[in-house]
């Protein structure tokens, strides 16, 4: 069931988008979709990250869902339960429930197209959300945009990004990673630059590795590394090494520019969003035409 | 030379005004606001790549990145505890 949906027509580019709201569980899901106006050749799913992320991707996976939809995909975008623009709580969002979410936006998909999911797309933390349900429903193909390859990692760069920005506000006493810990033992959260981290997603997260997600992957894997850190190529090399073992046709795509998270973006010529933009999103849209169907292309 | 690299990472990766011949050793990187919040960060990432060290918490502090040389000086002690 869906409630208050909300339609616009775009013939230029052959397309229309639909915005509403759905439910996973007693909760509404806010869902936005991006449509062929003839028959959709398959459906893809996009699984955002969540926090200081959410934003800084944001309008990169709208482009994506639009690009995709003027080829012929239905695409599916949504915002978890206690995030954006839908219900629920954030000190209730972990790893589970934002991959019940992702499965219910799936469904919803599924639904409106009359099409089973063909692909996932997932952006940093939507990334372990993207091969959970890549896994569950077993689709042909996954996207993964500068995936978090350690939950641990993730946290401790959140915590380190904290300590920065009090070591240069001279209002503020810089706190150790064990005290930011200790306080989201005690309190249940912890604010990293405005935002909160909650003690269900840190717990839900910090002791998993994206690899383990990736048991049983799906027979074609992209994964698009933003920037080029000799740690990172070195994580990623070993997901896509992993998913190799397992079977699957592994791409490593290629963006140059690291995006700058939790501290925003820097306002000048040739910064990284405008580089990460149409380097993540035209390769990434290749290469799904490439997987699911040539044909597609020529919609 | 350690300090050339992070000079180079500083003005060509941060985008740091000047060149990195006016980015003396000395000169005060956090004071001068040469440095940002996400420059620090970009930067201690940088270190932890560039030269396979690891910046504990406790060491981000201003005693260790108020200039090119104090940076310098922390990767060094760093390396050489590694070996």
């Amino acid at each position: 069931m869906s409630v208050g949906g909300v339609t616009r027509t775009d013939t230029e580019n052959s397309l229309r988008e639909e915005a509403e709201f759905f439910w996973s569980g007693d909760q509404a899901l806010f869902g936005f979709r991006h449509m062929p106006l003839g028959r959709a050749r398959a459906g893809i799913l996009i699984c955002s990250p969540i926090l200081a992320e959410f934003g800084l991707h944001y309008r990169r996976e709208f482009v994506l869902g639009r690009r995709l939809a003027a080829d012929g995909f239905a695409v599916q975008r949504f915002h978890y339960r206690g995030t954006g623009n839908s219900g629920g709580e954030a000190a209730e969002v972990s790893l589970a429930s934002l991959q019940e979410d992702a499965l219910t936006a799936g469904r919803r998909l599924a639904e409106t197209s009359g099409l089973p999911l063909s692909a996932v797309v997932g952006t940093r933390l939507g990334a372990f959300v993207a091969a959970r349900v890549a896994g569950q429903l077993g689709v042909e193909a996954l996207i993964l945009w500068a995936p978090i390859a350690d939950g641990a990692h993730q946290f401790r760069e959140a915590f380190r990004a904290r300590i920065i920005a009090d070591l240069l506000n001279t209002t503020s006493t810089p706190q150790s990673r064990d005290a930011l810990s200790e306080e989201l033992a005690d309190r249940g959260r912890v604010n990293v630059l405005g935002y909160t981290i909650h003690r269900t997603l840190y717990e839900s997260l910090v002791h998993r590795k994206l690899e383990e997600e990736l048991k049983s992957p799906p027979p074609f894997v992209l994964i698009v590394p933003f920037g080029d850190t000799t740690q990172r190529k070195t994580s990623y090399e070993k997901i896509a090494d992993a998913c190799a073992r397992r079977g699957s046709a592994v791409a490593l795509g290629s963006v140059a520019r690291d995006e700058p998270w939790w501290l925003g973006e820097r306002e000048q010529e040739g910064s990284v969003g405008s580089h990460t933009f149409t380097e993540a999103v035209e390769p990434t849209r290749d290469w799904i035409l490439e997987v699911l169907g040539e044909e597609a292309k020529s919609r | 030379m350690i300090e050339n690299t992070i000079r180079s990472f500083i003005v060509d990766e941060l985008n740091a005004n000047g060149s990195s011949e006016r980015l003396a050793d000395d000169y005060p990187l956090l004071d001068r606001g040469v440095l940002d919040s996400l420059g620090l960060f970009q930067l201690v990432n940088f270190l932890e790549d560039e030269f396979g060290v690891e910046v504990q918490d406790e060491e981000l502090i201003p005693q260790n990145f108020g200039t090119v040389r104090d940076i310098a000086r922390l990767v060094q002690a760093k390396r050489a505890d590694v070996t």
